[in-house]
């Protein structure tokens, strides 16, 4: 036993200090304004996390409100749709020479411009109520 | 072409009014709503910008702190 003992302590001494380095010093002039140097932008970290929460605060808030918006949007579109109910319907021809102008125009813009890819969902809802909307508007009389 | 008078009956008349101002006042409701969210937009931008400064201060510091210790002046 006692044997053993005495040759693992000889493996762990020459792992111990493979080579001998050289230690150096450098002299701080001024360890106070040092310290300093390091405290103060550790403050200001903690200040920025602290500012983080905030701001996560701000931001959900900021969701809220777009959610609210878009709410308002909704109703006050509702209500549009209830006006127009309620208002009389009436057809009105379409001026002939605007009419022309407008199929001149279309024709060019279809030329000129590629074709989009086509967004889904909501989002090509709005666009296509939107179109109707102003196909409405190019019919009424100026 | 001729503009032709149209009539709305009474009843339906007070309901296009209810209506009317029932817009109004959510007009009002998503403007309010609008400029809340321009404000919070500016608090984010006004944070954006102090976290920007502070970082750069950040960054100077450590680089005195580098200097401080690479470059000792009597070495």
């Amino acid at each position: 036993m006692a044997k053993k003992k005495k040759t693992t302590r000889k493996r762990t001494a020459r792992k111990a200090h493979p080579k001998e380095e050289k230690t150096y010093f450098i002299g701080i002039d001024d360890p106070a304004e040092l310290r300093k140097l390091i405290l103060e932008p550790t403050r200001e970290v903690v200040q920025f996390l602290q500012s983080y929460e905030q701001f996560k605060k701000t931001k959900e808030e900021k969701t809220q409100s777009i959610k609210q918006l878009k709410e308002d949007l909704s109703q006050i579109k509702s209500e549009m749709a209830k006006l127009k109910r309620l208002l009389p319907a009436i057809k009105i021809e379409k001026p002939a020479r605007k009419e022309k102008i407008r199929e001149e125009v279309v024709q060019e813009v279809t030329v000129r411009t590629k074709p989009a890819p086509k967004p889904s969902g909501e989002l090509e809802e709005l666009e296509k109520e939107l179109s109707e909307i102003e196909q409405r508007l190019g019919t009424l009389p100026e | 072409m001729e503009k032709m008078p149209v009539f709305v009956k009474v009843e339906e008349y007070e309901d296009v009014m209810r209506t009317v101002n029932s817009l109004k006042s959510k007009i009002e409701s998503a403007k309010g709503t609008l400029l809340k969210i321009n404000q919070l937009k500016s608090e984010e931008d006004s944070q954006l910008e102090t976290w920007h400064t502070a970082l750069a201060e950040i960054e100077d510091r450590l680089h005195a702190i580098s200097q401080l210790l690479h470059e000792p002046e009597q070495f």
